[in-house]
């Protein structure tokens, strides 16, 4: 079995031109199509996210294997792409590397944010298209199955996915989770109607949030949002009652100056007796002064305190990768032993038949000679174990030296060399 | 029943869950979880059989087992309502550093316990037996909840100025969220409030019945009626405020109740409340014959 993979990722080729070779799912379908009809003794698979385009490939024989300049232009060739203009940028790996560097991109240790979480299912989702498409078979089936199992093991035995990365997913799951319990029964109010904004509020909605308040200076914008999140919206001029009653603010407005005061806040807080509140200030400039989080039970945390947040789980995640790559090699030498033991057995098993074949024929020949002088029938089994012996015998030394070197670099040239040799078919 | 279970059991198993609790941030344990819970459980397991011991001593006076008859009691069985909240508490989530604060609660108690362990049993008096064991228990129970705010309290202003100082929970050193122990602040209030409430009427009626009336002007009971006062002003401003007081308001009144209830406690243990030899001749209400009313 063979294994080749061509691509281009995100380590080396910018994403002006990943973006004119990215595959859609329907391009997909086609291009898994093309390479069948192409090459047809050979299985592959195509992966392509915003970050990769890879063609993963298998055949049983190197010489049904297509050379990886082969492949390189089947895909540039599919968007029309000149080939000579990318093909500095073509990163080709075979045999081990290609499988090992699948479990890696599966595992997300080759994503450009290392431990998110959709690289798995995107792996999984292009096996299936490959599936459909039938350009994949037996021999990608197990390739992708361990590559799932890798990619499990990692999550499981590595804190490489634990640690959020990004500002909205931090700000809710490991901000706002050490003052809140829940968030059903929270006053959530949104300053703002940005892209932060939603995301963050995104979060807040899957984690259970339900009373939600947007406030924006387009109320079109603000209405839109709302009804995204089945949230209410607020007039702008009620802006410093609605942060009076909330107990948690997020703010991302693109206003170039502050649009809370301290002191108005802590004189409208003072009038009402506000419990203590939660204010997430996402804006760059920030949107609330700085002396609100002198403010009693008011905590502020600007964009900078969940940048460094973000940061430390970044270098923790890093941190959590040599453990992770150790697992995948692991599980490639696991692999590949599982491979090199599944292909020897074939072989073994192709042997001992031919071998056998062969004795009975002899012993065919042998015994109707022996038939017409008839002789004693304990000589004729004495002879057929005799002959028994001898392709035991001939045949030891070489399945010796197969167990001997099965965990060794030579085990592949000895199953081939023992094919040729004597003259085995698939 | 395992007569052999003495107090060096439970306090020993208590100081080891302190000693994991607080050696979160210098060592990695494996299984520190386990051994927090299984401790815990331990203790609390030595500490039942302890008390069941106890309370099957018969008491010389009548003859038969008595509950909380000596202060030795009383703080034993305090120290084990607090173990029985800890291990909750920490059931909920192990990796909160909850037994850091509550176990050294546990352990004064249980220290104070020792040093009372030879004083004088309480009196036994048939006819008043009941508002006796009520007196005792709401005040056990009040204790308990102080404590409890107490810890609460200081959890919570640890946990705001952590987080007004952005410094996040860690492995090491985590603590609940603020609204959990804001919302356990309230309930130790309210709890130790309406205990210390119904300890005071039980006294009240305890005293009228026993000497036939009430010295409210004696020491140890102005600062009893002081620490229901304070408990009772937290719980309504709590209450009238709807909450909005603010977490930090809470866990400073939570504090304040408690170190109230260590004067009372320091006064009471030191005064003759509870013991048999209180005779006056000082007039009052004839309190004795209302309480054969009220028990009849």
């Amino acid at each position: 079995m063979h294994w080749a993979m061509v691509g281009w990722s995100h380590h080396k080729t910018p994403v002006e031109i990943r973006e004119l070779l990215a595959f859609s799912n329907e391009q997909v379908l086609e291009a898994n199509q093309r390479f069948k009809d192409r090459f047809p003794e050979a299985e592959s698979v195509l992966l392509s996210t915003c970050n990769r385009v890879e063609l993963y490939c298998a055949a049983n024989e190197a010489i049904r294997l297509p050379a990886s300049e082969d492949l390189g232009r089947f895909l540039a060739d599919f968007h029309g792409f000149p080939y000579g203009d990318v093909s500095s940028l073509l990163t080709s790996l075979a045999g081990r590397e290609s499988i090992q560097h699948l479990f890696t991109v599966a595992s997300s240790l080759d994503s450009m944010v290392i431990g998110e979480a959709q690289i798995l299912s995107q792996v999984k989702s292009a096996y299936e298209l490959a599936c459909n498409g039938r350009s994949a078979s037996a021999l990608m089936h197990q390739f992708f199955q361990k590559a799932a199992t890798v990619a499990k093991r990692v999550a499981n035995e590595t804190d490489i996915h634990k640690r959020r990365i990004s500002i909205p997913s931090v700000a809710v799951s490991e901000i706002a989770t050490e003052f809140f319990e829940r968030f059903d029964d929270k006053r959530i109010l949104l300053i703002g109607a940005g892209e932060m904004g939603a995301e963050t509020l995104r979060y807040l909605v899957d984690s259970g949030a339900q009373t939600i308040t947007v406030v924006n200076r387009n109320a079109q914008r603000a209405t839109e949002l709302a009804a995204v999140y089945g949230a209410r919206t607020a007039d702008w001029d009620q802006l410093l009652d609605e942060v009076t009653v909330a107990d948690l603010i997020v703010s991302t407005t693109g206003a170039d100056q502050h649009i809370v005061q301290a002191a108005s806040l802590k004189s409208a807080r003072g009038k009402r007796g506000s419990q203590a509140v939660l204010i997430l200030d996402l804006a760059v400039p920030r949107d609330f002064e700085s002396e609100v989080a002198q403010l009693p039970d008011v905590y502020l945390f600007t964009l900078d305190d969940l940048q460094q947040v973000c940061d430390r789980n970044r270098q923790a995640r890093q941190e959590q990768w040599p453990k992770a790559q150790y697992i995948v090699q692991q599980e490639t030498d696991k692999f590949l032993a599982e491979l090199i033991h599944r292909g020897s057995g074939t072989t073994i098993k192709q042997l001992r038949q031919q071998a056998d074949q062969v004795k009975q024929q002899e012993l065919k020949r042998l015994q109707s000679k022996l038939s017409a002088r008839d002789i004693d029938p304990e000589l004729e089994k004495d002879i057929e174990v005799s002959f028994d012996r001898l392709v035991n015998k001939l045949l030891h030394p070489p399945m010796k030296s197969l167990r001997e070197n099965a965990d060794s670099n030579h085990h592949a040239s000895l199953i081939d060399a023992l094919r040729r040799l004597f003259q085995l078919k698939d | 029943m395992l007569s052999g279970v003495s107090v060096t059991c439970f306090l020993f198993s208590y100081l080891v869950v302190l000693v994991v609790e607080a050696s979160r941030s210098l060592i990695k344990i494996p299984g520190r979880n386990l051994i927090l819970i299984g401790m815990l459980v331990a203790g609390l397991i030595a500490h039942s059989i302890f008390l069941v011991n106890q309370f099957s001593l018969e008491d010389a006076q009548v003859g038969r087992p008595q509950l909380l008859a000596n202060w030795f009691q009383w703080t034993v069985v305090g120290a084990w309502g607090l173990a029985l909240a800890c291990l909750i508490l920490t059931l909920r989530d192990p990796n909160r550093s909850t037994g850091l604060f509550v176990i050294p609660l546990i352990l004064v108690l249980i220290g104070v316990g020792q040093l009372l362990r030879d004083s004088e049993p309480f009196p036994v008096e048939t006819t008043i037996n009941v508002w006796r064991v009520i007196h005792g228990v709401s005040w056990l129970v009040g204790t308990m909840f102080i404590c409890l705010g107490m810890a609460f309290g200081i959890m919570y202003l640890v946990q705001s100025y952590r987080l007004k100082n952005k410094r996040r929970s860690s492995e090491h050193f985590k603590l609940s969220t603020l609204e959990f122990l804001q919302s356990m602040n309230r309930l130790s209030l309210f709890s130790s409030a309406v205990a210390l409430a119904v300890g005071l009427l039980s006294g009240i009626v305890l005293n009228l019945g026993r000497e036939g009336y009430v010295s409210w002007f004696s020491g140890d009971i102005l600062i009893t009626c002081g620490l229901f006062a304070s408990a009772l002003t937290a719980s309504v401003l709590e209450i009238v405020s709807r909450g909005s007081l603010g977490g930090r308001r809470s866990a400073y009144l939570a504090i304040a109740n408690f170190v109230i209830l260590m004067l009372v406690m320091g006064i009471v243990l030191v005064s003759s409340h509870g013991q048999p030899d209180r005779v006056s001749n000082r007039p009052g209400l004839n309190g004795a014959s209302i309480l054969r009313e009220v028990t009849a």
